[in-house]
């Protein structure tokens, strides 16, 4: 991860904005968001609000330049959820909306459609597309250990955590994939079929 | 015999929010037994437990049956065609000094 320091961050030119900042803000804005659409939607908004405040001279540097545009990009994530009607990502889980304040079943998952034979080719399309949207940790853990089969004990040496954490980020993980197929597959490919 | 009541009964007492990560754990087959039988038991009748378990099923044996070397990598990186019209709007906006 680049560090920058003070001095270099008020002489960061907004042209290098994208490159030295663009992957964080990235991460930040998938792994509430969800979809590339609705990332770069919300990128564009924070850097024209952003352009418009440092001409504006509101970057005074006291804060680092990622955390002032990762506070802009937060208040574009909010707007977008609102406008798209986006269930919120939060630490909670990303199907937090889901459950009632007990942990019961508000909004119950659908009931799968299994693809057919005939639709297994448009299942896996969707299937790696929502899994190329998932937040790089959660697909780390995922590509390790549910599609590479890797051993538990092996995934938290490499990853560093705890076989706990893993857990949390397996189901964290299986749960994006069920929440962006329910939408995708059950959508567009019943629309399809 | 006891380790199976006690690992059973702690996961009936789980609330449906808590029962997802015990499905996913037994996905990957780290579910202990008498937690595997206290998951059956809730899921003979909560119908949303049943159904995530079927999802998740569905997820798990999807990943398992990703062609050979089209396995995309998951990382969430920005896509370059993303990246390329950022960079097009950033420069845009900066010749109209910033004013989008």
């Amino acid at each position: 991860m680049m560090e920058i320091n003070s001095s270099r961050v008020q002489e960061l030119p907004p042209d290098q904005w994208l490159s030295v900042h663009g992957e964080s803000l990235w991460r930040f804005a998938m792994s509430r968001l969800n979809r590339v659409d609705y990332a770069e939607e919300v990128l564009q908004e924070t850097f024209a609000a952003a352009l418009a405040g440092f001409s504006r001279g509101e970057f005074d540097g006291r804060s680092s330049l990622l955390s002032w545009l990762t506070g802009i990009l937060r208040h574009k994530v909010a707007d977008v959820q609102r406008r798209r009607n986006v269930a919120s990502i939060d630490e909670n889980g990303p199907a937090s909306s889901c459950y009632d304040e007990r942990g019961k079943w508000r909004v119950m998952p659908e009931s799968v459609v299994e693809a057919k034979p005939s639709e297994r080719e448009e299942f896996a399309r969707i299937y790696q597309s929502c899994l190329s949207n998932l937040p790089a940790p959660t697909a780390q853990a995922f590509e390790l250990r549910v599609i590479g089969e890797t051993p538990t004990e092996r995934v938290c040496e490499l990853l560093d955590i705890s076989p706990q954490n893993l857990w949390v980020r397996l189901h964290r993980a299986r749960e994006l994939l069920r929440l962006c197929l329910q939408t995708r597959w059950m959508g567009e490919g019943k629309k399809q079929r | 015999m006891i380790t199976f009541i006690t690992e059973a009964i702690s996961v009936l007492r789980l609330s449906c929010r808590e029962h997802g990560e015990v499905i996913s754990r037994a996905c990957d087959h780290e579910l202990p037994a008498g937690a595997r039988f206290g998951m059956s038991v809730h899921q003979t009748y909560c119908t949303g437990c049943r159904r995530l378990s079927r999802w998740y099923r569905v997820v798990t044996q999807g990943a398992r049956n990703l062609p050979p070397g089209q396995v995309p990598h998951p990382a969430a990186r920005m896509p370059a065609d993303v990246r390329e019209r950022l960079g097009r709007f950033i420069a845009s906006s900066k010749r109209n000094g910033g004013d989008v």
